[in-house]
Parts: structure tokens; sequence; C-alpha cells
């Protein structure tokens, strides 16, 4: 993969990828690695600390005559999970926008009948 | 190397974080590696990395964490604990005091004999080895064949003795600085993993 992963970015994946289903350590990691390119041991870390900050909680569930541990969103973690959402797709858009080219979908039809100066005014103010 | 061995060398290397965080991290490695569907003798290295690799993304994650708290805890906590401290300081003065010079008179008065004892055998040795050699050479004065070579056995006897305790003070001398470089080790290995 090209794009690195922030540690903000990596929170709001694993939190995503509990907020329907509770989770344990092992697919938790598999259904991170389908996307982004992790290590095996990357997602301990984060596990941890979100659990330290009280945005998962863990309970032990019995599985073939051991326990696993799941991991499950709290309120809090719901919370956060809504604001890394909210600031990703804003951040996604903008970004995608350098990358695409700054106003060119709204901009092209006017371009033949304004002059520059009012382009860049019309571009400031819909930002 | 097998599963066992792996959770075996990732303890080790987690020794100096806390117990709380490495019974964790233990327990979820361990669970992990029963997930991947790895058997007891199979390689866990290939798919699961080495544990220095895994050891260091939780001593990193570690650190952090305990650096935030440090920072939190010492704001809010040492004011309050120095001023008590300070009044307690200062009502057990009247006990405090003497027992510290106590203490420190002890301590001295150790250090002292052990640096006397010291002394002692070094000039027990430096007598023996100058006095051995000096006899020795008399020897070959004295009058009668007899007396010579008692005079020179005498004499060896005497240089042997002092290159003996020179050994001896020699050797102690040694491991008393060992003891102290050690403790001074000891105190940076453990500022260091504080400071982790």
């Amino acid at each position: 993969m090209t794009y690195q992963l922030t540690a903000p970015l990596l929170d709001a994946c694993v939190l995503g990828i509990v907020r329907n289903e509770d989770s344990y350590g092992y697919t938790l990691t598999q259904k991170a690695r389908q996307v982004v390119d992790i290590s095996e041991s990357t997602l301990y870390p984060v596990l941890r600390r979100l659990q330290k900050s009280g945005y998962l909680t863990t309970y032990d569930a019995p599985y073939q005559g051991r326990n696993r541990r799941y991991y499950a969103i709290t309120d809090s973690g719901r919370s956060i999970l809504c604001f890394y959402e909210k600031e990703w797709i804003e951040y996604k858009d903008k970004i995608t926008g350098l990358i695409v080219g700054n106003g060119n979908d709204s901009d092209k039809n006017e371009i033949i009948e304004v002059d520059a100066s009012e382009v860049i005014n019309d571009g400031g103010a819909n930002e | 190397m097998n599963k066992r061995e792996f959770l075996q060398e990732l303890e080790k290397r987690l020794r100096y974080i806390p117990k709380e965080d490495r019974i964790d991290a233990l327990q979820y490695y361990e669970e992990y590696i029963e997930d991947m569907g790895i058997g007891e003798d199979e390689d866990v290295l290939s798919k699961l990395g080495t544990p220095k690799d895994v050891s260091r993304d939780i001593i990193d994650e570690c650190a952090i964490k305990h650096a935030e708290q440090a920072e939190e805890t010492k704001t809010v906590k040492s004011k309050a604990t120095v001023a008590w401290l300070t009044v307690l300081g200062l009502l057990s003065l009247p006990i405090s005091l003497p027992l510290a010079i106590a203490v420190i008179a002890i301590v001295l008065a150790l250090l002292i004999t052990l640096f006397a004892v010291l002394f002692a055998l070094c000039v027990v040795s430096v007598a023996g080895i100058i006095s051995g050699v000096a006899a020795f050479f008399w020897g070959l004065l004295v009058a009668g064949f007899g007396q010579k070579l008692f005079t020179m056995g005498v004499g060896l006897l005497m240089f042997g003795i002092g290159i003996l305790f020179f050994l001896t003070v020699a050797s102690l001398t040694k491991g008393i600085i060992n003891i102290f470089r050690r403790r001074r080790m000891a105190k940076m290995a453990e500022k260091e993993v504080s400071y982790e």
C-alpha cells in the first residue's frame, strides 16, 4: 500500500470494525489486513490503548475449551467514532479535491464566460 | 520457534513493563496464535514476526502511556505531597535528626574500619616482602652454613607470606570496587527502566 496509516486513523478503523459486532484479536486483525498494510502485531497496542482510554471493553467467552477475549465498543467509543467519521469524510473530500484538482466540476462551464479573477473569487466563496 | 518458545521469549523481552500489561499481552498473543491455527510445534515466526518486533510495539505503547500518566499525576499530586512531606519532615525532626546522624556515623565507622583493615593488610604484605628480601640477603652474610640456610629460608618464607597478603588485598579491593560499580549500574538500569 502506498499510503501510511496514522494512529488516529488506525483507532478509527478498529472502532469501526467493532461498531456493529464484537470481535476478537485475530479476526479484527484479519479484517483490517484485508484493506490496509499492517503487520499481525500492529493492532494489539492499539486495542490496549483504546481499552485503557475507555473506548473499548473486553469480555471473555469460552471457545473450544479455552478463553477468547472479545472487544466491544463503549458509548464513549461510539461518540469518538462519530467524530472520527466526520473528520475522515471531510478530510477525504479535501484530499480528493487536491488530488483531482480543486473546483474542476463547478467551474468548468463558467470559465468560458468569466475572467480568471472572478473564478478565483468564486472558488473562495465555495470553500 | 514454536508457540511456547515464542511466548517465553516475549515474556523475557517484556520483563520491564508493568506486570499487568505483560500478562495481558501474553494472554493476547497466546490466544492469537491459537486462533491462527498454528499447532503446538509449528513455526510461529514466519506468520507472526519475531518476539523482538512484537515486544517493541508493546513497549513503545507502554512508554507513551506511562509518560502521559506520569505528567498528569505529577502536576496534580506533586504540590500536595511536597507540602505534606515538608510538614512531616519538620515534625519528625527531633527524632529523625539524631537517627540520621547515628546512621551516618555507623556507615562512616564501617567504611573507616574497612579501609583500616585493607591498609593493615597492605602494610603486612609490604613489610613481609621487604623483610623477606632483607633476610634473604642477610643470610648470605651470616657465618656458618646452617645459619645461612636458616636465615635465607626464613627470608623466603616471609617473602611468600608478603606476596600472599598482597594477593588477598588485591582481590579484596577488586571485590569491593566491583560491588560499588554493580550497585551504581543497577541504579542506572533502574533509572532507564523508569524512563521507558
